[in-house]
Parts: C-alpha cells; structure tokens; sequence
C-alpha cells in the first residue's frame, strides 16, 4: 500500500496532468477521468461518467474504437491508437491514445492527448505531398545525389521505369546542354542549404530532350542536417518551344527587314529619347553603342539641311496632333553619304495622351535614283518624241507651204514680165492671188506655231471640238494627201470644252498620223471622224481602215515606249502621251472592240456648270 | 516646130501661171489638174517634156509617169522635202520655182536632147 504521501503525489499527478487521464471498463463507460478530460472536451466530469465512452465518439470511429477495445481486452497494449471525440459545443477532437488493461481488475487504464492541431498539420503535407506526386514531376536523392524516389510522372516524361532510376544519379538523364560548373553550382547551393530553382534541359530514354522548372530542396533531419533532397519539377518544354519559336520568328522578321531595308523606331514624346532597330542603325549607317539611345535633335540632324525643317515639322505635328506622315527624305550618314529614305511615323495614344511616336525607315536609294533617273529619261525622251512628231510634222506641211509660194513666185514673175503690158485689171488679179497664197502660207504657219508652242504654261479654254478637230486636219492634210487616204468627219456643231487646245489637238494630230501609218499597206484607205454625245461627254471616235488592235495588246500599248511599228518609225510615245494628256484632263481614252476596225473612242466631259441657254 | 510641153498638177492656179507665162510660139503647153486626161493626153501626143507634180488628186507623180508609155523626156516637180526620184525622171525640180528657170530648162534640155538624135 502506498503512504499517504505517496498518494497525494499521484493524486496531484491525477489532478494536474495536462494529458488526459482515464480509467475505463470493458464495457466501455469511464470510471475516472481526470480534471483534464472536462477541460478539454467541455463535458462535466458526470456527464463523461454516466454515458457510455461510445457516445462521444465520431460515428466513422466507433467501429474501430470497438476493435481497439476489444484488442485491450484480449491483453494486448494499444499505442497511439487514433479517434474523434465530440466536444461539448459539438466539433471534433482528435485523441491520440495509449492504452493498456489491468489484468487483475479487468480495468483499462488509457492516456489520451489532444492532436487536433497536429492532424490539420499532418493532414496539409499530406495534401500538399499528394499534390506534388500528382501534379509534378517528383524525384528524392539521398546526400550524394542518388535517386531514392521518383514518382510516374518522372518515368513518364524521362521514358525509364522506377526500378531503372531508382539507385541511379541524375546524370541517366543529363543532355549534356549544360556545363559541369552549372551542375556544380546546384550543388554548391543546395549543399548549403537552400532552395535552388531554374530550367534544365534533360534528355530521355529515346533521345528526344525535355526541358523542366525545378526546385531542389534540401531537406533536413532533427539534427538540422541534411538528411536528403527532393526534386519537384515541371514539364515546360512546350513553353520553351514556343520561345524558341518567337525567338526564331524575331530572328526571321530581323532578317526580313534587313533584305527589306526597313528598319522601326520609336520615340518617347516626354523624353524624346529615340529606340532604334539594329536595321535603323545601319540604313542611317549610324554606330550603335550598347546602353546609348539617339535623341530627337541627332536624328533630325541625320536629314539633309532642306529636308530637316520638313521632318521637324512632320513629328512636331505628329506629337501635338497625331498626324502621319510619310515622307521621301534625304538623309545625311554620319560618313557624310547621301541617301534617299522613306520614313512613316503615327502617334500612339496611352490614355487618351500621345506617348510615343512610332514608324519606319525604308532604304529607298536604289529605287528613288532609279525612278529620278526614268523621269529624266523619259523627259528626254518625251523632248525627243515631240521633236521627231514637229519633224515629221514640218516635213508634211513644207508641201503645203512650197504649193502658195510657188504660186507667190509665179505671179510675181508674171508680173515682171508684164510690167508694162499688164492691165490695172491684170495686176490686181494677179496680186489678189499672191494674197490669198500668202494667207494660206500664214495660217499653215499659224497652226505649227501653235502645236510647237507646248512648253508653255497650261491655260485651259474653251473650245469648240470641231475647231479642234478642223485644225488638226490642217496639220494632217498634206500626209493624208500624200498617202491618198479618204477622210470623212461628221461634228457636232455646239460642241465645246474645257481644254488645253494645243494639247487636245496634238491629241487629234498624234491619232490621226497613227492611223494614216497603219494605213500605209492598205489598198482601201479611209478615216473617220465621228462626234457624238451622251449627257456627259462629247465622245470623239477615230476609225481608220486597220483591222482592230488585238485584246492582248490593248493594255500595253497607252505604255511608254510601246509601239508596233518598225524601229526608227516610232518613239512609242505617241499613245502614252495622248493618254497623259487626256488623263489631265479628265477625259478618258479606249478601243471600241466592238468595231472591226480600229477605233480609238475619246470621251471628254462637257463643260460643267455652264451658262444655262434656255 | 514649137516644143510640146505637158504640165500636170493639180494646184488649178500654177496650171494656169505656167500657162501664161510659157504659152508662146516656141512652146506649146498642155496643162492638167486631172491626172487621168492628162496620163491620156499624153500617150496620144508624145511631148516632148512633161513636168508631173509629186502630189496627184489620186495618184502620185511617179505612177503616172510609168503610166505615160511615151519616151517623153519626164521631169518630177514636188514640194516635198524628201521625195525620192525614180529613175524614169531625168530631173527633178523643187518648188517654189522660178518660171523663167523652168522656161531656160526646157529649152536646154529639149536641147540637149535634140543634139545627140540630130
């Protein structure tokens, strides 16, 4: 028998135990509790008494609380045996309990804890461990790196089985991308201790390489030593992929601007601090230092001195009223070389306010000389076209110039030779015809001098198309004589317009001379002139003998420097030209396929807004 | 024997100057402006010199010259720049022309034609 001191002790030991105490029957009633149960679980120590254990208990335990039971009946000790009791406001606690059965008084004497709390933390990392398997690809080494534990996700991206990479390093998977010292400084890191993370490129089984997020975590014993690692990584290799796509589609459309010879820029409107393409930097043939940034001021001082105030101005009306532009420039290369670009930019709003401008710049050298080029050609060569049609022109009309003056000479003559026998009568006869072959003489001269006179200032006037039509036959009519071709003209009477007469009737000049050559083969040669109208154009039709210009040809030969006929017969500019002129103004030019001959059709806009006559 | 001399041309008003001017005792002149009488005209008469205008109403001045079978001697008038003369032309006169040239051409080359045959 214990003293009575001794007893106290147990009493108090009883009383104050923060575990909790309890003496149990078999048949599942406490019989002592100690102070500790009522706190815990909120119940009157009576209360806990006077009904049976099974009671309080979560109604999934009670089946295994009742096993437990019973093992404790049959003698045998129970550790850490795991239930749910009921608290008295209803939630549930989790007691881990130790438990054991006096064989003599057949009672059970049990110590239970309360591990509520450390069941939620136990539960957490098990959800979260179930987490990792599941979602990542999980792998556990022991200290000198060999694999202990890899999960199916690990065999199934790497190809190997378990038992093929458990006791193996993770140099079974290595790709040989990345250096020994990048190896090298994982292990530096986390031998130290900590937590490294970064993207590897491993290899699998059938050679085929994969790319993985890691993080390696040191894991550390009770002793605060590193007991092992653990690996959790994802799959990102169609992310890298796709990286590696932009990069390449980036590389491509850096390679395409470059062939292209556009280069991109964008400045900042509060800054004024230029970004640059690499192309920029070499279309401007400007040198690019890392970290440097051109400023507004630079580039506009990369433009020839003309040109600045015209780009100054383009981007300051850019940035204070978002206007485009795009503008062929000169500019000037810091090697002092001259080159023609062609630069855009367009404001970009953020917020409602301008923030950057943004644009190109095209390297258009090569085109811009060609094209200055082709315009001076084709200058000269329109020069020439109308020297050879005045030449051509002159040579037709020398006949009927020399016809009067021969007449001119004739009479003169007769009338020296007459001097003293001719009659008053006889002399004014005589002078009366000179006159009227000089007059003719002077408006042959007058027509020339008016179709040479085409350099001058473009003054449209009115007139009438059969005037038009009447002197270009003036300038036609020795050709068409000499080649003996009908003309036949049927006019308009009232049919005035709004033109250029000297363009419009080297127009008429230029389609009729074309008409008389194709005719020149010809044993049945004709023109016809015919006017009509519809309520908007007088329509000018022009049909020669020929047979009608083949479809395939009708597009190109309004060309410059198209032509059918043999070479030194023509320039090919005539059509171009005629097209030109009757472009400017806003008449329109075309083949009537529908006739068998050919017909070129003019339709020229009536005069608009004109004095009403009714 | 005046000498028979046929002017074809079809300007109406240096036929009729021509005819003023050379009409005389030693020259018997024939003008046209129709090329057709005038081709006729002279296959009937054999003159001795016919001047043919370049530009006809219907023909040019060389195919009505191969049209006349004659032995006339045939002389090209034009007031073209570059007409080139056929070789059945013994000459070949611009206009404007001076008449009392034309009247001193013909009375050198009928002339000269008549030495060699006499």
């Amino acid at each position: 028998m214990p003293s009575k001191i001794e007893q106290s002790i147990y009493e108090k030991f009883f009383n104050l135990s923060i575990d909790m105490l309890c003496i149990a029957n078999t048949k599942g009633y406490f019989k002592t509790v100690n102070p500790s149960f009522t706190q815990v679980l909120g119940y009157s120590e009576e209360e806990l008494l006077s009904a049976p254990i099974f009671d309080f208990l979560h109604p999934d335990d009670v089946d295994k609380t009742a096993q437990e039971l019973a093992k404790l009946s049959s003698g045998l000790d129970s550790l850490f045996f795991e239930n749910r009791y009921r608290h008295k406001n209803n939630h549930y606690l989790t007691f881990s309990w130790n438990g054991y059965i006096d064989g003599d008084s057949g009672l059970i004497y049990a110590v239970a804890r309360d591990i509520t709390k450390q069941v939620k933390v136990r539960n957490k990392l098990q959800h979260l461990q179930r987490a990792l398997a599941q979602e990542t690809i999980y792998a556990e080494t022991d200290l000198t790196g060999v694999i202990t534990n890899v999960n199916d996700n690990f065999c199934e991206i790497s190809g190997y089985s378990k038992e093929e990479l458990i006791g193996n390093t993770h140099k079974l998977i290595n790709s040989d991308h990345h250096p020994a010292s990048f190896f090298a400084e994982i292990w530096r890191k986390i031998s130290s201790g900590k937590i490294w993370s970064g993207a590897i490129k491993n290899r699998k089984k059938n050679g085929e390489y994969y790319f993985v997020q890691s993080i390696l975590v040191p894991i550390f014993d009770n002793n605060e030593k590193i007991s092992n690692y653990i690996a959790i990584r994802q799959d990102i290799t169609d992310k890298v992929n796709s990286e590696h796509d932009r990069l390449k589609a980036l590389e491509i459309l850096s390679e395409t601007s470059s062939a292209a010879k556009i280069g991109g820029w964008e400045m900042d409107v509060a800054t004024s601090k230029l970004t640059w393409t690499n192309e920029t930097f070499r279309i401007l043939d400007v040198e690019q230092v890392d970290g440097l940034s051109p400023m507004l001021p630079e580039g506009l001082q990369l433009f020839v001195e003309t040109d600045q105030p015209i780009i100054e101005k383009a981007v300051q009306r850019a940035i204070e009223f978002g206007e485009s532009y795009g503008l062929e420039l000169q500019a000037r290369t810091p090697k002092g070389e001259i080159k023609w670009i062609y630069t855009s930019g367009k404001a970009n709003y953020k917020k409602g306010k301008i923030e950057t401008i943004s644009g190109t710049i095209q390297d258009i050298h090569q085109r811009k000389i060609t094209e200055i080029k082709y315009n001076q050609e084709r200058q000269k060569s329109i020069m020439n076209a109308k020297f050879a049609a005045l030449g051509e022109l002159s040579a037709s009309v020398a006949h009927e110039i020399n016809n009067p003056l021969g007449v001119i000479s004739g009479y003169a003559e007769l009338l020296q030779l007459t001097n003293k026998s001719a009659s008053p009568e006889d002399i004014l006869t005589k002078s009366a015809i000179i006159l009227k072959s000089c007059d003719r003489i002077t408006h042959i001269v007058k027509s020339l001098k008016k179709f040479s006179r085409s350099d001058e200032a473009i003054q449209h006037t009115v007139c009438s198309v059969k005037n038009l039509i009447s002197e270009a036959i003036v300038l036609t009519r020795a050709k068409l004589k000499l080649c003996i071709i009908d003309l036949r003209c049927e006019y308009i009477e009232d049919s005035n317009i709004l033109c250029n007469e000297i363009e419009i009737e080297q127009v008429i000049v230029n389609l009729i001379n074309n008409a008389i050559d194709a005719l020149s083969e010809l044993p049945d040669k004709w023109i016809d002139i015919l006017v009509t109208e519809t309520t908007q154009d007088y329509i000018i039709s022009i049909t020669d003998a020929g047979l009608t210009i083949p479809i395939e040809k009708q597009l190109s030969i309004f060309e410059p420097f198209f032509t059918t006929k043999n070479t030194g017969e023509g320039t090919g500019l005539g059509l171009s030209i005629v097209k030109g002129i009757l472009d400017n103004h806003g008449a329109k030019i075309s083949i009537d396929n529908n006739n068998k001959n050919t017909c070129f059709v003019i339709h020229f806009p009536k005069i608009k807004n004109t004095d009403s006559k009714d | 024997m005046p000498i028979k001399v046929v002017y074809i041309d079809d300007e109406e008003m240096l036929c009729q100057m021509f005819k003023e001017y050379l009409q005389s005792d030693e020259i018997d002149l024939a003008v046209f402006t129709d090329e057709g009488p005038g081709i006729e005209y002279c296959n009937n008469n054999n003159p001795d010199l016919i001047f043919i205008d370049y530009r006809l109403k219907k023909q040019n001045g060389t195919d009505v010259a191969k049209a006349i079978t004659s032995d006339s001697i045939k002389v090209l008038i034009t007031g073209e720049l570059d007409v080139t003369m056929d070789a059945c032309f013994i000459d070949k006169i611009d206009k404007p022309y001076r008449l009392a040239d034309i009247k001193n051409f013909i009375t050198e080359t009928v002339m000269m034609k008549s030495l060699p045959s006499s």
